[in-house]
């Protein structure tokens, strides 16, 4: 049915050519209105801030449509993806992105239930250079003694072979990588080959391939790991070739690299982290990589080179943990806790609260009044990570985290990973079919995109495509919440989500008009919540979670503590369907903090849960007709994380 | 004559065998190596050693750093040539699949730079690959189901006000995060967020009058189309890298199973099935 969707618009296409008389007045008209507004009341419309134009229409050039794409996707590129059996190249990685059908490297048709609008092919830096030697003529064959403890687990294929594939991701860890992979002057090549394709497939204003890669650092086994993106062509990025965790695993080494491209070619680029949860209290810490404390200058280039956060992915979810939140009931969803990247090393509680984004973004109020600076004012995104060069999140259109996952009847109870000493285990049930980034640029556009990143004007969804809207600021009132174009007055009247609020006016709390509409495809919206993050009077760090908007309003009220009851769940789990006979479409209001002192520190941002679906493993279950162990999930709440405003106060 | 030649089938698959042959056939410069127990670091190498690190740091290295790197592509080169001596590459997984895609590149490679008259073919061949979507220009009224059972009759009740009504403005319905009003939107833009029916009545409504009510995902809407630009074939020459793109990707899709049905041709293929793998 969905697989219909494209097929039947290109016929509608069709048949508008066919039968459309070109209407030459109608036309024009509307092309002259559109390029009126955008030229003529451009540059007045700052002007004209809080006093509209007669026009409704005169001053719109806010973002009005939410892009979505995923910044973070493998192709047979990728060392550890081909070791797989990924024999997918970025070409069929952005056709399928774009919305066609690509048979996957285990042979299934697959094909996105709508297309993305743009793509960020991020293979690993490490290794990426040595497959295009031959066109140089030279056969350079990479080889070391090292591989031939890999070499009789590959030889037999199957699981062995994603073990001896495990150690291979491991030794990049343990510094232990056959130095034949390491070759600088064989990745030239490969690069500009790279950064070609990517030219190829960016159509502005209708598909972005943004440039970027994977700083793969991963000391100790510890995930500090970094996808680059560039916000220019390939022009620019091939002045480089992509700094790896060889070159250095230090951050603040990579910072540097990235501050000389932006020297040298007057270029611009920033760095999104991700799996905090696999970093074993290294993301968020309050020291740096060679263990001192963290400086001003350590908090600015941090800021400015790493403006948002992929929080959400297929290796665990990163918004917020139970150890650190017990009073927030959503809390545990989807956590991936046991240990590092490789479980080398297992995980302790208090390597949690270095993890999580909501804990970091609370320790970045702490450093800011240290330091003057807060290093981890970062926006929040979603995507994949997936290394199949298919970039899925859709629950019933999951392929999986590498090519041996794709689906198959016992992926589920396969195991994912183990500790060297089989004490933590990964199943690949724990897979997460997660997620995407959502962008409010003003185009479709590599500059709009990357400017978009980078003023955090972005959210996170696990998957589903909810619309969300989020801004804070003084004068809203409740009214606001019953316009027609809440975005003309959130921009007007407060700042948008990824932006800041300071010195509140006297006996005045910051109000926040938030709004969320469901996936067009999807579920229902059970609520939308804030979230509260603060550095008390004391410098503790505190957060709270509001319920501010719910689905069934009229018959659902919280009860004597304030607690909203569940939205209730129609999941046919052996059906592995659902109906949207509870919850609501939409959802929006304006909601006060009640409990704001001006003087404090804080941050808030908005979840949006969509009422309980079947998870992938439902979908697994019924298709392929098996039975899941009982302790396998078959049901969740998809949601959506925005980036946080910040209040400030004056100093 | 020459052009034509050039892109014969025939002729790149001689050609890959010598490349082939020039490969595996002779001794290349690799397994010249363990034998003369030489490791030649020439001025070349040197020069690509610094230009590699001065393209990651954007300066030239200092001696040190140099000398280091002299030293890294001296091991490298020990442990290559040896691992190669003893058959380290042989049977191994990670090197057949990079090998695999190695050879995939080669076929690639196959495929010559086509010629404009090619390409403006490839585009009257596969001119749907390339028409762009109609772009609609519409406002919308929103009813909301949260109106409940009456949510229909009211919508067709202010569709009736709006019809009547010549200046075809309204303050009636409810709000949409969307917005209500839409500029140049492409159709498969409109399908995906409001639905294909949705998407369907708009193709087949009229410019300038009230239809209604809509359904979609989030409830009823009374829709004006104020204005149409209807999908067209652009010129050659706006779509020409993408032409490009596609005739490439046919291309080269078409190279790899012509030059693996050739290789398969010079192999007899034995397949041993026990009982219990046979399909």
């Amino acid at each position: 049915m969905r697989r219909m969707r494209l097929a039947k618009v290109s016929a509608l296409a069709l048949q508008m050519l066919l039968f459309w008389p070109p209407m030459a007045g109608a036309q024009d008209t509307a092309s002259e209105v559109g390029t009126d507004v955008g030229t003529l009341y451009r540059d007045e419309a700052a002007a004209l801030y809080k006093a509209p134009a007669y026009s409704p229409y005169a001053g719109r050039d806010y973002p009005r449509r939410v892009l979505w794409g995923d910044t973070h996707l493998h192709t047979a590129n990728s060392l550890d993806a081909a070791a797989f059996g990924n024999t997918l190249g970025p070409e069929p990685a952005y056709r399928f992105a774009r919305g066609e059908e690509v048979v996957s490297s285990s042979g299934q048709a697959a094909r996105l239930s709508r297309p993305l609008d743009f793509l960020v092919v991020a293979d690993h830096a490490e290794g990426l250079g040595s497959a295009g030697e031959i066109r140089k003529g030279n056969p350079n064959l990479m080889a070391d003694p090292t591989l031939r403890r890999w070499h009789d687990l590959m030889a037999a294929g199957g699981d062995s072979a994603a073990q001896a594939a495990i150690e291979l991701i491991r030794s990049v860890g343990t510094g232990t990588v056959p130095p034949a992979m390491m070759n600088k002057h064989l990745a030239r090549s490969v690069w500009t080959n790279y950064t070609s394709i990517a030219e190829h497939y960016n159509a502005p204003g209708r598909f972005t391939a943004l440039i970027g890669y994977e700083w793969t650092s991963n000391n100790s086994g510890n995930n500090l790991h970094r996808v680059v993106i560039f916000r220019d062509g390939k022009e620019k990025a091939d002045q480089i070739v992509p700094f790896s965790a060889f070159d250095s695993e230090d951050p603040a080494m990579l910072w540097k690299f990235l501050d000389a491209y932006t020297e040298k070619t007057g270029g611009d680029v920033l760095a999104i982290p991700h799996n905090g949860n696999l970093s074993n209290g290294r993301m968020f810490a309050l020291v740096d990589f060679d263990g001192r404390g963290l400086t001003r200058a350590y908090a600015e280039t941090r800021a400015r080179l790493e403006p948002v956060y992929e929080v959400t992915q297929i290796k665990g979810d990163g918004e917020a943990h139970p150890f650190m939140s017990p009073n927030d009931e959503f809390a545990g969803f989807e956590l991936w806790d046991k240990g590092n990247l490789d479980l080398t090393e297992l995980k302790k509680p208090e390597m949690l609260q270095y993890e999580y984004a909501r804990s970091g973004l609370k320790l970045g109020l702490r450093l800011e009044q240290e330091l003057g600076v807060n290093p981890f004012k970062f926006g929040m995104i979603g995507s994949t990570d997936s290394h199949t060069s298919l970039a899925t999140a859709d629950q019933d259109n999951f392929f999986g985290k590498h090519a041996g996952a794709e689906p198959n009847s016992s992926r589920a109870i396969h195991l994912f990973a183990a500790s060297p000493d089989g004490s933590a285990k990964i199943m690949g049930w724990e897979q997460v079919a997660s997620g995407y980034a959502a962008v409010w640029a003003t185009e479709n556009t590599r500059a709009a995109i990357f400017d978009a990143l980078e003023r955090k004007e972005v959210y996170a969804t696990t998957g589903p495509r909810m619309v969300v809207r989020f801004f804070g600021g003084f004068d809203f009132n409740p009214g606001d919440a019953n316009t027609r174009s809440p975005a003309t007055i959130g921009y007007a009247r407060g700042v948008p989500m990824g932006g800041d609020l300071t010195a509140a006016p006297p006996g005045k709390a910051p109000s926040f008009l938030v709004a969320a509409l469901k996936d067009p495809i999807g579920a229902n919206l059970d609520r939308i919540q804030i979230v509260k993050g603060w550095q008390d009077a004391n410098g503790a760090l505190q957060e709270k979670v509001y319920d501010v908007a719910w689905g069934n309003a009229r018959t659902r009220k919280p009860d004597a503590s304030g607690k909203l009851p569940p939205a209730g769940d129609t999941v046919d789990v052996a059906n592995a369907t659902w109906t949207n006979t509870i919850g609501d479409p939409e959802l929006i209001t304006v909601w006060t903090d009640p409990d704001f002192n001006p003087v404090l520190r804080a941050f808030y941002y908005a979840r949006v849960l969509e009422i309980p679906t079947p998870r992938w493993t439902a979908y697994d279950a019924r298709y392929f007709g098996v039975q899941m162990p009982k302790e396998v999930p078959m049901v969740a709440q998809q949601r959506a994380y925005t980036s946080p405003i910040w209040y400030t106060p004056k100093s | 004559m020459l052009a034509r030649l050039l892109r014969e089938p025939l002729l790149h698959f001689l050609l890959l065998g010598g490349v082939l042959f020039a490969i595996f056939g002779r001794g290349g410069p690799s397994d010249a190596g363990i034998a003369d127990r030489q490791i030649v670091v020439s001025e070349a190498d040197i020069a690509r050693l610094a230009d590699g690190f001065s393209r990651t740091w954007h300066r030239p290295p200092a001696a040190d750093e140099l000398e280091a790197q002299i030293q890294n592509y001296i091991r490298e080169e020990i442990l290559y040539r040896t691992a190669l001596a003893i058959g380290l590459d042989k049977d191994d997984t990670i090197i057949r699949r990079r090998l695999r895609q190695k050879m995939e590149f080669l076929f690639e490679d196959t495929v010559p730079v086509p010629q404009e008259a090619e390409l403006r073919a490839y585009l009257q061949a596969h001119a749907e690959k390339f028409r762009t979507q109609p772009l609609i220009s519409f406002r919308q009224i929103f009813v909301s189901q949260s109106r409940g059972g009456h949510a229909e009759a009211d919508a067709r009740q202010i569709l009736a006000r709006l019809v009547s009504t010549a200046a075809g403005a309204s303050s009636e319905g409810d709000a949409l995060l969307l917005g209500d009003d839409f500029t140049r939107m492409p159709l498969d833009q409109v399908a995906a967020q409001f639905g294909e029916s949705f998407a369907q009545t708009m193709a087949q409504s009229i410019v300038g009058r009230w239809v209604g009510p809509l359904r979609s995902a989030y409830g009823l809407h009374l829709v004006l189309v104020t204005a149409v630009e209807p999908a067209e074939l652009p010129p050659f020459e706006q779509v020409r890298s993408a032409v490009e793109r596609e005739w490439f990707a046919d291309r080269r899709a078409a190279a790899q199973a012509a030059q693996y049905q050739a290789l398969l041709a010079g192999y007899r293929v034995v397949v041993q099935r026990s009982q219990a793998t046979s399909p």
